[in-house]
């Protein structure tokens, strides 16, 4: 629960992400096979489901080349038909090299490890 | 009262006079500069000829090709220099230098390169920042490209914390000389630190892909190889780091003592995990008083945790896993667990899968020939396999090894009161899941350890507390049919368009 809350203190002071379903910080992301148009100062991050029971929320973490890092609490996200979740992260700053990784969180609050990091430059 | 009203007044003082100054790439160095508008050019200017002790200065987001020392031992004691956007930080080329008795300085928010036209690179026991002083810190600071990255010169109350150190050395792939993620000597002959509360800390930081070792700790050997005063380091702690694609080490100390290391996963190190050993084979280093516990250490072609001296001791080991360690050894004997020193407590580990692929060179999962080593609750399974394969457990006599599971049986030994079932019945040992079943044999059969203030080894990996009696044997305790927690997996095929 700890780190719920430090997360939700981080998405308060770090506005750069946009609506998701109601909640606070993501537009969705549809499929991938759909693809998406994402702004050229937006990125799309998706990956496999988790289908643990347990699964409360994910928490995408992300970061410019010099920038420290941000991370996002998100929750009451649902799966495509080919099982991916996605979320898309708008206003990123432009000519930078941005990094993201994604942990999952159960009921309890325990994080998972995080996934590997891919990146992405935003012209 | 009279003494809680004075204080109170000097502190409301202190804070009113602590400065803030600003430096920007667009600034000027001149008697007036120093304010968010009118901002200084360089740290360097802005430290001799601005600050006071206690002030800050902030540093705008840019690209700065200077190196920076805090050498004033009056104007630049506890000051603090950071970056003035964490989202933006300011990236250095060069190096930066707390020199010594300038006391209390933090450095936070800010990236720096190495670069050989400005100090930036080396000798490796120095670095792109070298830290001569106590009460340094260093926060969310990248650091990269150098020969050393940190090198700390004096012997306590030096925190790294929340930082990012990777690429020490210019000849990769491995091959050169020692050149590590952070080098802790005491050049200084500074007295060594005299309890926790003036511990080195490193914390939360991510180490890699350095020619060295990922944290090596050389205090012993430094104040002596000038003929000085021996000073041993004392008091270090090592939490929640990930340190890998070290050539080294991950951890390789020298005479510390009072360590301790957990919570971290250290792992694919070139030469192994964790490891003491003796510099020079002239000085007789002692390893007193680690704790290591509830750490990850595994992938390394030798050893996971490794003590090469035999006459010290008193070494707590618990709720680790060990895994997939000595894979490719150098030498004959390797374990994952390697000669605790005498007196030693190894208890509710689990050893998985540390084999040799060196058909010439064996392995086991622990070497244990020194004095009173209890061996108690671990899990032993599928070590020190293959022809030469030495087996779990690989002791001499002077070990209390019983109540383990220890599979196969031989060669090696089991101890007394061992289970030896095929199975241990972990929830998935090929995904590393090593809660185990309800029908284990390993559950309900351990011994209780007592522990201590500073061993709570009544509480299991994931913090669940051990019960009163029967423990389960390994790094989760469960009750009755009900699992431990385990973490979630990792997310995976992550993509990002």
């Amino acid at each position: 629960m700890k780190n719920i809350w430090l997360l939700f203190s981080v998405t308060i002071l770090t506005i750069t992400a946009t609506t998701y379903n109601g909640c606070s910080e993501f537009k969705a992301g549809t499929s991938e096979t759909n693809q998406t148009s994402v702004a050229a100062n937006a990125a799309l991050v998706s990956w496999d489901k988790i289908t643990d029971s347990r699964l409360d929320g994910y928490i995408v973490s992300y970061r410019s080349e010099s920038g420290a890092v941000n991370e996002i609490d998100v929750r009451n996200v649902t799966a495509d038909s080919n099982g991916r979740v996605s979320v898309i992260i708008e206003n990123l700053a432009s000519a930078k090299m941005y990094y993201f990784k994604v942990a999952a969180y159960d009921n309890m609050g325990v994080e998972s490890d995080y996934s590997t990091e891919v990146s992405k430059y935003v012209p | 009262m009279k003494i809680i009203i004075l204080f109170s007044l000097v502190m409301a003082s202190a804070n009113l006079q602590a400065a803030t100054y600003y430096v920007a790439t667009t600034g000027t160095d001149n008697a007036s500069c120093g304010t968010s508008v009118s901002p200084c050019k360089t740290v360097n200017y802005t430290l001799s000829n601005k600050v006071a002790a206690s002030d800050t200065i902030r540093i705008k987001p840019g690209t700065y090709f200077e190196s920076v020392t805090a050498g004033n031992t009056t104007k630049n004691l506890n000051i603090i220099i950071t970056g003035d956007d964490p989202q933006n930080r300011p990236h250095f080329h060069g190096s930066w230098r707390v020199a010594h008795r300038v006391t209390g300085v933090t450095i936070k928010d800010v990236r720096i390169e190495g670069d050989i036209n400005r100090g930036g690179i080396g000798p490796e026991w120095a670095g792109i920042i070298t830290i001569n002083a106590p009460r340094t810190t260093i926060d969310n600071v990248e650091v990269w490209d150098g020969i050393g990255l940190i090198g700390i010169t004096t012997s306590k109350q030096v925190v790294i914390r929340n930082s990012y150190l990777h690429h020490a050395g210019l000849t990769e792939p491995c091959g050169g000389i020692d050149q590590h993620g952070i080098s802790v000597t005491n050049w200084n002959e500074d007295p060594a630190a005299t309890n926790w509360d003036e511990a080195l800390i490193f914390e939360n930081n991510k180490i890699h892909n350095v020619e060295g070792d990922g944290i090596q700790e050389l205090g012993q050997v430094a104040s002596l190889d000038d003929g000085g005063t021996e000073v041993t380091t004392k008091y270090v702690i090592i939490r929640n780091n990930e340190i890998y694609n070290a050539c080294e080490q991950g951890l390789d100390f020298k005479g510390t003592q009072y360590v301790k290391i957990y919570g971290n996963n250290i792992y694919n190190n070139g030469y192994g995990g964790v490891s003491t050993n003796d510099e020079d084979g002239n000085v007789e280093y002692k390893h007193l008083h680690w704790w290591v516990f509830n750490n990850k250490i595994h992938g390394h072609d030798n050893f996971a945790l490794f003590s090469q001296e035999g006459d010290d001791g008193n070494w707590f080991v618990w709720n680790n896993q060990f895994y997939n360690n000595c894979k490719n050894p150098t030498y004959d004997g390797c374990a994952a667990v390697s000669q605790p020193p005498p007196n030693s407590i190894v208890t509710n580990n689990v050893f998985y899968n540390n084999n040799s692929q060196n058909n010439n060179k064996y392995a086991s999962a622990i070497e244990s020939q020194r004095s009173n080593v209890l061996i108690k609750n671990n899990i032993f399974y599928n070590n020190g396999l293959g022809s030469k394969g030495k087996g779990n457990i690989h002791s001499s006599t002077n070990a209390v090894i019983s109540n383990n599971y220890v599979y196969p049986a031989s060669p090696g030994i089991t101890g007394s009161n061992a289970i030896t079932a095929n199975d241990p019945k972990f929830v998935n040992a090929a995904a590393l899941d090593f809660r185990l079943q309800s029908a284990s044999p390993a559950k309900g059969v351990g011994v209780v350890i007592a522990g201590s203030a500073d061993f709570t080894i009544n509480l299991d990996f994931v913090g669940s507390a051990r019960p009163s009696s029967n423990w389960d044997l390994g790094i989760y305790s469960g009750s009755g049919t009900t699992q431990p927690p385990l973490r979630l997996s990792a997310p995976k095929n992550l993509r990002v368009q």
